[in-house]
């Protein structure tokens, strides 16, 4: 059994360099198309919408998630990068959404390093530019020179470690998920794959799926917080 | 076993991709992904975020709006309120005093009316009494008048009786009866 | 002697093998975080939402060194590092 992620298309730009259309590509263009979709409906809805009249149905479900996550983020997080929020909210729904979509039969984008990696770099590189951005000395300083100038390559280290440790955490997560039900469709009979898969896709991709989102945002934000924050 | 590394030496376009390759080519493909994974959080940030975020601000910014006119319409109210009092307060004393003008000017006027009720009854029982006197002295000199013409009468009866013991006699017990009957009147008008 | 590519994939197995050992650590570690939710919710039955929102957090970052271990088994087994070398050293 082969668990390596298929091409669709490619392009070679030099010897063994290629631009590759791969399937985590694609299945990443159909989640952007479900978000887009959702999105274009409460845009256009929410021209109609009234503040000053009490909210009903979808108004209602997408204020009150708003309103709890900005709630959330404040307590994972700090006020001071209250900015970050929609990022965060838009990673949050991608994460869930990627990490579900194994129950259509689709492969999560999620168990892809090459998806779940550039999210952890993003996070990296969102950590350095709140630690810059709101306590510029006190973060350079807490890097490399605490506590003692020496233990700076350790610090580097530890920081470099954590968009690693984020991404390998959420791909292994999604990827055992994946192979074990994968495993489990290979190896039984025809009439055992119709009922029997139900409650493992349950666990594995609902709810170890919203797990590991809740894990991964959960963590990102509080490294943001932590590098924002005095 | 399917050695990829074939494709990546032989062909051009590999079938598949392995998981994870630490090497130039993984590091590339993460590119449309991350390219991909921002189109979406920007277009979703504008497309569903921001508007909803402009709702719950709006609500929030009239909800703060309305606590103000109310805290101010409170203070206006308490304000016409403390003034109300006051002006109640006013009216109290007010009043008071004027109950108490009236009551003084009441009891003046009772005294006065009394003194006057008084004075008159004074009046009218000094008449009575005067009229009483009167009435005595009328009785008298009524009296007198009456003993005086029983006297002259007498007197001219006892002239022209001179002669006559017995008809002297006679005369004076019937003077003695007149007089008596008199006394009787007058001692009548005195328990008068 | 075997043949080097058999040797390969038999240490491939085994090291998998070990690597998935620490599924037992892992386990006890999950296991203490239910126990300590348990006793938790039993002391303060009123926190039950919170304690189960934790609880399951903190199940998610145990796991994590499970799914470290998950993982390199599932390298070792479906990406073959040992093997591909093993032959790139036999062809070349």
């Amino acid at each position: 059994m082969d668990f390596s992620i298929v091409v669709h298309h490619g392009i070679q730009i030099t010897d063994g360099i290629m631009f590759l259309i791969t399937e985590t590509t694609v299945n990443t263009w159909i989640i952007m198309g479900l978000l887009f979709l959702f999105g274009i409906v409460v845009r256009v809805k929410s021209r109609k919408w009234d503040f000053t009249k009490k909210p009903t149905g979808l108004q209602n479900f997408i204020e009150m998630c708003v309103e709890s996550w900005e709630k959330f983020f404040i307590a994972n997080s700090s006020t001071r990068v209250l900015y970050l929020a929609p990022w965060f909210f838009v990673l949050f729904m991608f994460l869930l959404v990627s990490n579900m979509i194994g129950v259509t039969g689709l492969r999560p984008p999620t168990a892809d390093w090459g998806m779940t990696f550039p999210l952890a770099f993003s996070t990296f590189c969102l950590i350095i530019f709140a630690g810059m951005r709101h306590r510029p000395k006190k973060y350079l300083k807490g890097i490399f020179l605490e506590p003692l100038f020496v233990f700076a390559p350790l610090n580097i280290i530890g920081e470099l470690a954590r968009p690693i440790s984020l991404s390998f955490r959420l791909f292994g997560n999604i990827l055992g998920g994946m192979i074990l039900l994968s495993l489990l469709y290979g190896i039984a009979p025809i009439f055992v794959q119709f009922v029997l898969p139900a409650p493992l896709h349950m666990y594995f991709d609902l709810a170890a799926g919203a797990l590991q989102a809740v894990i991964f945002v959960v963590l990102s934000l509080t490294f943001v917080g932590i590098a924002s924050e005095d | 076993m399917n050695p990829q590394f074939l494709f990546v030496l032989n062909s051009a376009i590999p079938d598949t991709r392995p998981l994870i390759d630490m090497d130039l080519q993984m590091f590339l493909d993460m590119v449309p992904n991350l390219v991909n994974f921002i189109l979406i959080a920007v277009v979703m940030t504008y497309l569903l975020y921001k508007p909803v975020r402009k709702i719950l601000q709006a609500r929030a910014d009239r909800v703060e709006g309305e606590m103000k006119d109310a805290a101010l319409s409170k203070a206006t109210a308490e304000e016409l309120k403390a003034q109300y009092e006051q002006k109640v307060k006013e009216i109290e004393t007010e009043r008071a005093t004027i109950l108490d003008e009236a009551r003084k000017l009441a009891s003046e006027k009772r005294s006065q009316i009394l003194d006057e009720a008084k004075a008159e009854a004074q009046d009218v029982k000094d008449r009575a009494s005067r009229d009483v006197a009167f009435e005595l002295e009328q009785t008298k000199g009524a009296v007198h008048q009456a003993i005086i013409d029983i006297s002259t009468d007498m007197a001219a009866k006892l002239i022209s009786a001179t002669i006559d013991k017995d008809a002297h006699e006679k005369l004076f017990s019937e003077a003695l009866a007149e007089l008596e009957a008199t006394t009787a009147f007058k001692t009548e008008t005195v328990a008068v | 002697m075997y043949h080097p590519l058999a040797f390969a994939i038999a240490v491939s197995h085994i090291a998998a093998a070990i690597a998935l050992l620490n599924g037992i650590l892992t386990t006890m570690g999950q296991g203490k975080v239910a126990a300590s939710a348990v006793e938790a919710i039993a002391r303060q039955p009123e926190a039950k939402g919170s304690i189960t929102t934790t609880m399951f957090i903190g199940c998610g970052f145990a796991e994590t060194g499970g799914v470290y271990g998950l993982l390199i088994a599932f390298l070792l087994i479906f990406v073959n590092p040992l093997i591909n070398n093993n032959i790139q050293y036999l062809l070349g």
